[in-house]
């Protein structure tokens, strides 16, 4: 009875940390546009206290996460007798408690020896706010070890996977114990043979289950994780270097902008705002073959341009965009596939920052790369927008007569709705937000419109929305974060620079290189988030390109168009995890949807990557 | 006979010996003069080590920011780092005093005092655990702006870029009176496009690589600050090389910095050409200028003294350079 009650605290207690973490995220970049615009002034130290409120929410909402049983996973049909798919199931829990307790042990071990005792956060320690990263993983231990299904004894199995993993963990807990108990240090260095033995002879064998008990439901973070983590204890090296990174990752630059936009989107769609936007935009769209889609399509790449290729806009107007979509008769199936698949369209054209990035990286001239991205991000929206129109006009998808005073009536009715992009592009644009700002000038704007001018969400209902999105805000940044210490093994093992000697050494066609080159940036577009990708191996592949005699901004383009793809390849593309969360579908459903999008931009990459006409010649043009 | 025993025996000596393999950070990119100097020093280390010690180098800022690097070091991901003054600063505070504006009027005076207060921080810093392999100085950090700058007042009516980070200096510039808008650094070109900001202070080589120039183009050759910056090894790991090959080691060091300083000289001046050519303006500070400028700082002063280094330490450094000027004058 004390534990039930116990739990239920730390459950209340997650959802008002939730709560807060996101309205203070909201709340915090909003003064600052206010207190820079007409004060002249800012908030002492807002960036870093922005960056630290999204390192909270995405841990308790990893852990929410966990509590809802949300965290995304691959689950296939397997079709084996109830009686196995019942102890898969329990080594599923087995294993997922062990890496969580393993990230735990990696977090508390980092925070203390990272950080100062002395360093502070707008007057709080450090070491504190960064215990949201242990605390986070040891409640989804806990989590997953309870939800193993079956009797007792399969919890009991399950919960034994909490002691397996401070066995992984064994030499992060060691240094951990260094700093808090120097006393008991003879009781960890006696275990520290079973974790060397761990390391070096069972690194291989526990990360092929890892990969085949993915297949069977082990949930994507802790697979990614558990990866990178073996990876390390394999290479005998700190293992803090996943929190590390988790912690580098979830305070970087635009991340805020997630789960901003994300409850932005949760906020609209959760409201009668979808309902008025069906109305506008089948009043406005539906006349033409297509219609819908092609906005879909557009709104989606203009949304990309200035969000880059962060995954943003999924979270953000993908579930308004497909229920639009399907109310306009579109099948579920094209709708997600199609979302999908315009995730990051828009990631040639200004000011996409990645384009900006590359431009420094690589020392090409930013306004060169912009004007060269201009023909091949045509060429991938008009190959979206063709097979829009082709599916529209196959399956009969049904128009609607243009009718002034219906359009007239759809824009007045959702007036402030339609004032919500005006305000984030103005805004943006006109220099008064950054990115981020603009996600908390969105949600606080959202909020104002659905629930106090349209009373379509009532306050007490707001908790309840933030709730049903709070899984998904979590799960996706725990991939990321986990994506991230996986994709810094890459760099530290120098595995990048392996490639490209290999290359330089035994390559010598050009076509030949530039399939490679699809191949291998496919991949890392797969594993890595854009701007690590741009850093690592944007340096490697310049002297390639040179060698090979292929322009430094078609180089990019290739680069980047790749990238893009390569975020939509299976099993691992980071946007079909977001579509799966956003659109609720199960990920293998997902591949499918998206599958025949993927072939045609395949080939739209491609186009680009072998005829250097698309990416130059309006270069030539303006020379 | 008894010669080639002795050589067997030291060669399975150096198979048993397992090579130090040191990883280092650095956000120099891969082939600029610093990340070209870095590796002669490991290709130097490791000859004159007889492969005892290796350098792996991870340039570019592949392995995250200096803050990410310091973090990666204390947890012993890298054994060591290049960093600026950013990433000292984050070891030990008291370096910012270092980049405190207006302080410094030459090169001189500039290599006067950190031969005089380097031992101070170097001690500070092996506190923390580190060991300063060298200090580098590469030049200043100059104001760019989209209207001419010359006295405070011009920068007064601009908002003025504040990379983010450092919130006692961001008080500071306030304090004097100057509009500051914080911005990130991979915000800045869209900042400055937008119009949300209009003047921002960074090395000029920075400004040419990373293409801000054409947005405010024009320089003031005020020198704001010098561009301190240097290359740590985590002591414990410094401690485990052989004793008598350390001072070889830092004599490898000293000779390729010597080298890199005049390098680094010859790119900015580069840097500096092809940006003229492209459209920068240059402004010749006004003689009686650099007093105004200190005038207005001396107003944001008390936010750093006490609160960013310490009183000791500034202390310290005015005597330095009074001493210095004194001695400069007659």
């Amino acid at each position: 009875m004390k534990a039930r009650k116990f739990v239920g605290a730390a459950s209340s207690l997650e959802n008002l940390l939730a709560f807060l973490a996101i309205f203070l995220l909201a709340l915090f970049p909003f003064m600052e546009v206010i207190a820079r615009k007409f004060f002249a002034t800012g908030i002492r130290n807002s960036t870093e206290l922005t960056h630290h409120l999204v390192l909270v929410l995405a841990f308790v909402g990893a852990a929410i996460t966990s509590r809802e049983n949300r965290h995304l996973a691959l689950t296939l049909n397997l079709k084996f007798q109830p009686r196995f798919m019942g102890r898969v199931h329990v080594l599923n829990a087995f294993l997922s408690a062990a890496f969580s307790t393993a990230f735990a042990w990696c977090s508390l071990s980092f925070l203390l020896n990272a950080f100062d005792a002395g360093e502070k956060i707008a007057g709080l320690p450090l070491r504190w706010i960064a215990m949201v990263m242990p605390l986070g993983y040891a409640s989804m231990a806990w989590r997953f070890a309870r939800h193993a299904p079956g009797k007792t004894w399969s919890r009991v199995i399950a919960l034994t996977g909490i002691m397996a993993g401070s066995l992984l963990a064994w030499g992060a807990l060691a240094n951990a114990a260094q700093v808090l108990a120097p006393g008991a240090a003879d009781f960890f260095t006696s275990l520290m043979p079973v974790y060397d033995f761990i390391g070096a002879h069972l690194s291989t064998p526990i990360i092929i289950l890892l990969v085949f008990t993915a297949l069977a439901g082990v949930p994507i973070f802790i697979v990614l994780g558990g990866i990178g983590l073996m990876l390390f204890a394999h290479s005998a090296q700190p293992l803090e270097v996943i929190a590390n990174e988790a912690y580098s990752l979830l305070t970087s630059h635009s991340l805020p902008a997630i789960p901003l936009f994300t409850f932005t989107g949760f906020m609209l769609s959760e409201s009668k705002a979808g309902e008025r936007i069906v109305r506008l935009f089948k009043s406005l769209f539906a006349w033409f073959p297509g219609g819908l889609a092609i906005v879909a399509i557009l709104v989606c790449t203009f949304f990309t341009t200035f969000t880059g290729a962060s995954g943003v806009t999924i979270l953000a107007v993908g579930g308004l965009l497909s229920y639009v979509l399907v109310r306009g008769q579109y099948s579920k199936k094209f709708s997600s596939g199609l979302l999908t698949a315009v995730g990051s369209i828009g990631l040639l054209f200004p000011p996409s920052l990645p384009v900006i990035i590359y431009g420094v990286t690589a020392q090409v001239s930013i306004k060169d790369m912009f004007i060269g991205g201009v023909a091949p991000g045509i060429i991938l929206v008009l190959a979206m927008i063709i097979f829009g129109v082709v599916f529209a006009k196959k399956n009969k998808v049904p128009r609607e007569r243009f009718l002034l005073k219906e359009a007239a009536a759809a824009v007045k009715d959702s007036f402030w709705e339609i004032l919500l992009p005006v305000i984030i592009v103005w805004g943006y644009f006109g220099g008064i937000t950054t990115l981020v700002e603009s996600g908390a000038v969105a949600v606080i704007y959202a909020i104002i419109v659905e629930a106090f001018i349209h009373h379509d969400i009532k306050i007490k209902e707001l908790r309840g929305v933030l709730l049903k999105c709070m899984p998904i805000i979590g799960g996706v940044l725990a991939i990321l974060a986990l994506a991230k210490g996986l994709s810094y093994y890459i760099v530290d093992a120098e595995i990048p620079m392996q490639l490209t000697a290999w290359v330089q050494a035994t390559i010598s066609s050009k076509y030949v290189f530039l399939l490679l080159l699809n191949i291998a940036l496919l991949i890392t577009g797969c594993f890595m988030d854009i701007f690590s990708a741009i850093m690592v191996v944007v340096p490697l592949i310049i002297p390639l390109g040179n060698l090979f005699g292929i322009h430094p901004v078609h180089l990019g383009i290739i680069f980047l168009a790749n990238m893009e793809l390569g975020y939509l390849t299976p099993p691992v593309g980071l946007n079909l995890y977001l579509a799966s969360y956003t659109f609720n579908e199960p990920i293998r459903k997902i591949y499918k949807d998206v599958f025949p999008f993927l072939l045609i931009q395949l080939v739209a990459v491609l186009l680009i990557t072998y005829v250097p006409f698309f990416s130059l010649g309006l270069l030539e043009l303006f020379k | 006979m008894k010669h080639a025993r002795i050589i067997a025996i030291l060669f399975s000596l150096a198979l048993v010996l397992p090579a130090q393999v040191i990883k280092i950070g650095s956000i120099a990119p891969d082939r600029s003069p610093w990340n070209d100097a870095l590796k002669e020093i490991a290709r130097e280390w490791e000859t004159i080590t007889q492969g005892r010690v290796k350098l792996k180098i991870y340039p570019g800022g592949i392995a995250g920011g200096e803050e990410d690097m310091i973090r990666k070091m204390k947890v012993g991901t890298l054994g060591g780092a290049v960093l600026t003054n950013i990433g000292l600063t984050k070891i030990n505070p008291d370096a910012f005093v270092l980049s405190t504006p207006f302080m410094f009027h030459s090169e001189k005076e500039m290599a006067y005092v950190m031969e005089r207060l380097n031992p101070v921080f170097e001690k500070q810093i092996m506190e923390k655990g580190f060991k300063v392999i060298i200090w580098t100085m590469s030049g200043w950090v100059n104001f760019f702006s989209k209207n001419p700058v010359l006295y405070p007042q011009d920068l007064k009516r601009q908002k003025l870029s504040f990379t983010t980070g450092e919130p006692e200096m961001e008080q500071a510039w306030k304090k004097s009176g100057y509009h500051i808008v914080p911005t990130e650094m991979k915000d800045l070109m869209m900042a400055l496009q937008s119009g949300m900001v209009d003047a921002f202070y960074l090395p000029p080589l920075i400004a040419g690589s990373g293409q801000y120039f054409p947005l405010a183009s024009h320089m003031n050759t005020l020198k704001i600050a010098p561009l301190v910056g240097g290359m740590v090894i985590m002591d414990r790991i410094w401690e485990k090389i052989p004793e008598n090959y350390r001072s070889a080691m830092m004599d490898i060091v000293k000779k390729q910095s010597g080298k890199l300083d005049l390098e680094t000289a010859a790119l900015e001046k580069k840097a500096m050409d092809t940006m003229k050519k492209n459209g920068l303006i240059l402004h010749e500070a006004p003689a009686d200028s650099l007093a105004k400028w200190k005038e207005e700082a001396a107003k944001g002063m008390d936010e750093l003294i006490g609160k960013k280094f310490s009183r000791e330490i500034y202390d310290r450094l005015q005597q330095v350079l009074l001493e210095y000027r004194k001695k400069n004058e007659g």
